[in-house]
């Protein structure tokens, strides 16, 4: 008697999903007469697999006759199918590419298969950061495939990955890595942790998670590293740090992180240790002087024309002889011209975007030189510093070098050196105060670790790195690399 | 109370003394000190030195000895509440004093060198919310601003060797050539510029096993003392004495005679890179004041940190000129020497006194 009177409020709600499900665009309903009753399948056209429905599920249905869906679900081979009679979560399954099918007088009423149609890129070279030796491998949108991607680079069983799901639309799907015995618990905590706290309704890429997980939001410099290359994720997981993939974003997050890191490209360790050392203290520099050159010329000509030896001062009188603005106006001008180019190749295509690079860079450059708009000497030192601020293997801090720069010239232009100085004393007070994942953002240089030192400014050889970066607080510092000094 | 994520290494102590020692006095002592000892005044300095390490030692000796370490609880226990945190408020006072002694005194710099039109309070506007950024958090970021402050301007040492092409070593001959009391008085003059190590008194149990640091606090004093030694005796194989009762900022007049390919006038560039010497000292001042008005009268740290940078704010601009700024120093050299040779081996020996009572009556 009761089970006849529930059986049939699930009729009359089905029924009545039924009814809301062919108001959804692409909805598609079959229904196959069957010994035992009528079987009812519906899936949306757009997220499900024809060809594995058609081969795998009708044939099924269509050609024996069930009891109930526990066994029709044993006849089916997929895995990861479900038997419910909860309806509210029907529609959502549906959105994800599953199938139900639905029979009429038996509990479980509902059975519901994942079928989605596979859209997802093949795994292609990296773009960013692209490197001439080394693996050609980039991670991809898809989740798995990225999980993949470093599952089969560190097939150990200690590689921990815990999944988690936000935003309250989106849902997506965020997995933190570590490798158990390696990587701090507390890291690992702080991150789950944070994760978790995070309250958001949509996260699209994993920049939104770099973001809302920040420990200081405001700061112009990120605090997670972020990368596109599978083999840079296995060796920082090597070294006892966390990654974070996010489901639909090529990009993973890896930390705790320090400044030094976002210098540091991860090509550096394809090559011989005296190469890649020099190429990072060249990098570095490029970094001093992409932000320090204009600013610098800004105080001297402003403020202190008595710095300049007499024979440059000829120069540089000579060249800035026409233009009719103070140094930081000029300064200024040129920056934000350079920015605006910058900005316009960006947002073009790429083929148009070359010519805005011919038309803004050598058009107006001459022209605004031979107009007396600017001197030629700032406008060589702007675009020096423009080009350094692109030897930043990653993106994200390159924009922060461009971004301090301005600052950095207003100060100069009020205050000369000493207002340089200032601003820089700032920056200086900032990175000591920001943190990566509770971790010192501005290590190996203060908290002073010389064991740091080793890949950081420069890179040494692998047997001398015969321990773990000390900043991520390692379970296990000893790394287990053989020194030719010991043998 | 102190979390131990908030503490620092014992090695941290050698930064925040010599950090805290180092300051405007490096650009122009050598002309002050040579007063009575003449060209043996470096002798006075090393003399001053070795004072500072005996006064170091002796508020180690009174530190060691509280549970919590630091001067609240030490003035609290030897002199009772009331008197104690009277005394502690006139050391928040010096505390506030020195901060704004070495802040005047580099502004009054980079008037006489750099800008002789510079408006003081506009340009504390610019510095005053750096200290705020500085010590509104955790003591770690003093810390780094100190360690930073001694590694970073290190290379303006080496271009003290530039002037030795020049040097007259018949200047300091012959060696000892004065009496021991004119070495002495200069030594009180030479003491000025090792004052600041102080903030000890405040920072000190925010120091890792701090038991242990006592030996760094000895090598940060010894950094500084070498480095002032050094850098007197090439100041006086530079200049006769004769030539340094003319010169005002002899460190500042060395920087002007190198020569570089890129850049004349060095002392601008020096003069720059001293903010990054003169910024720990002022921070450490302030954080300490701040730190130990949040301990003895327990008002919010960041409240405190801004009422108390408004004071120096008004100290700052109010001391105007070079008369100003004399007097500044002067009475701030009269109270350190009064502070630290005579109130803080007085406060041992009473404290000390206290010590061995209490244990009798326990």
């Amino acid at each position: 008697m009761n089970k006849k009177t529930s059986q049939k409020k699930v009729q009359r709600d089905f029924e009545k999903l039924l009814k809301e499900l062919k108001q959804k665009d692409g909805f598609i309903h079959y229904q196959h007469e069957h010994g035992n009753g009528t079987i009812h399948l519906g899936y949306l056209k757009t997220g499900v697999d024809p060809e594995k429905l058609e081969k795998y599920i009708l044939p099924r249905i269509q050609d024996y006759v069930y009891n109930d869906l526990t066994e029709l679900n044993q006849h089916i081979p997929f895995t990861k199918t479900e038997l419910t009679d909860d309806q509210s979560q029907i529609y959502e399954k549906l959105m994800k590419g599953f199938v139900f099918i639905h029979m009429e007088n038996v509990i479980p009423s509902y059975l519901l298969i994942p079928l989605p149609l596979d859209e997802k890129r093949q795994v292609q070279p990296p773009e960013i950061e692209f490197s001439v030796v080394g693996p050609k491998e980039a991670f991809v949108e898809d989740i798995d495939t990225n999980l993949n991607l470093v599952r089969k680079r560190l097939a150990i069983p200690e590689l921990s990955v815990k999944k988690l799901k936000v935003g309250t639309l989106t849902k997506t799907e965020v997995a933190v890595l570590s490798i158990d015995g390696i990587a701090d618990k507390e890291n690992v905590e702080t991150a789950v942790q944070r994760i978790k706290d995070v309250e958001i309704d949509q996260v699209v890429d994993s920049s939104f998670i770099q973001q809302t997980i920040a420990d200081n939001e405001s700061s112009p410099f990120p605090q997670l590293l972020d990368t596109e290359r599978p083999d840079r994720i296995t060796s920082i997981l090597a070294e006892g740090k966390i990654a974070i993939v996010v489901d639909g974003s090529p990009h993973v997050l890896l930390g705790p992180t320090t400044l030094i890191e976002f210098f540091s490209a991860f090509e550096d360790y394809f090559l011989n240790w005296l190469t890649a050392s020099t190429f990072r203290v060249i990098r570095l520099i490029a970094v001093f002087f992409s932000i320090l050159i204009t600013p610098l010329y800004v105080a001297v000509l402003t403020h202190h024309f008595e710095i300049i030896p007499q024979t440059m001062l000829i120069t540089l009188v000579h060249s800035r002889m026409q233009v009719p603005f103070p140094p930081i106006m000029e300064a200024l001008l040129l920056e934000f011209t350079i920015e605006l180019l910058r900005e316009a190749g960006a947002r073009l295509p790429t083929k148009i975007g070359q010519t805005i690079g011919i038309v803004g860079g050598i058009v107006i450059g001459t022209a605004a030189v031979e107009a007396g708009m600017t001197s030629n000497v700032l406008l060589i030192v702007v675009a020096l510093a423009a080009l350094g601020s692109f030897t930043t293997p990653v993106y994200k801090m390159s924009n922060t070098i461009r971004l301090i720069r301005f600052p950095l010239i207003i100060f100069a232009g009020i205050y000369g050196l000493i207002g340089l100085t200032i601003a820089i004393a700032y920056i200086m007070v900032h990175l000591l105060r920001l943190t990566s994942l509770g971790r010192p953002f501005f290590a190996p240089v203060f908290p002073f670790r010389f064991q740091d030192f080793k890949d950081s400014l420069i890179r040494l050889p692998f047997d001398k790195q015969n321990k773990r970066p000390f900043q991520v607080r390692p379970s296990d510092v000893k790394r287990p690399i053989a020194n030719d000094n010991d043998k | 109370m102190i979390s131990v994520n908030d503490k620092v290494p014992p090695l941290m102590v050698f930064f925040l003394i010599s950090a805290s020692q180092i300051g405007v006095g490096f650009l122009g002592f050598q002309s002050i000190i040579n007063q009575y000892a003449g060209h043996d005044a470096w002798i006075s300095v090393i003399v001053a030195g070795l004072g500072v390490s005996a006064i170091i030692w002796i508020m180690y000796q009174i530190l060691k000895h509280d549970d919590k370490g630091d001067i609240i609880a030490v003035h609290q226990f030897t002199y009772g509440k009331w008197l104690g945190n009277f005394l502690t408020l006139l050391f928040i006072m010096y505390l506030l004093l020195m901060a704004t002694v070495v802040l005047r005194t580099y502004i009054e710099i980079i008037q006489v060198w750099m800008f002789p039109h510079l408006k003081v309070w506009a340009f504390l506007l610019l510095l005053i919310p750096l200290i705020y950024y500085t010590i509104s958090d955790q003591f770690r970021t003093v810390v780094g601003v100190c360690f930073l402050g001694i590694v970073y301007p290190f290379f303006l040492n080496l271009s003290l060797l530039y002037p030795l092409t020049y040097a007259e070593f018949t200047y300091i001959m012959p060696i000892m050539d004065h009496a021991i009391t004119d070495i002495m008085q200069s030594s009180t003059l030479a003491v000025l510029n090792f004052m600041g190590f102080s903030a000890l008194f405040v920072f000190y149990p925010f120091i890792r096993e701090s038991g242990k640091s006592q030996k760094y606090a000895h090598y940060g004093n010894l950094y500084t003392t070498v480095l002032y030694v050094l850098v007197c005796l090439i100041a006086y194989v530079f200049y006769s004495q004769r030539e340094l009762d003319e010169v005002i900022w002899p460190t500042l007049e060395l920087w002007k005679i190198l020569e570089m390919p890129l850049m004349e006038r060095f002392e601008y560039f020096g003069i720059a890179t001293m903010f990054f010497t003169i910024l720990p000292n002022v921070v450490l001042f302030m954080w300490a004041a701040t730190r130990t008005v949040n301990r003895a009268f327990g008002f919010q740290h960041k409240k405190v940190a801004v009422v108390l940078l408004i004071i120096l704010y008004i100290a700052s601009v109010i001391s105007t000129g070079r008369e100003g700024v004399n007097i500044l120093n002067d009475s701030a050299g009269r109270i350190g020497l009064v502070f630290l040779f005579i109130y803080i081996p007085v406060l041992f020996i009473i404290h000390f006194i206290r010590r061995k009572v209490r244990k009798n009556v326990s």
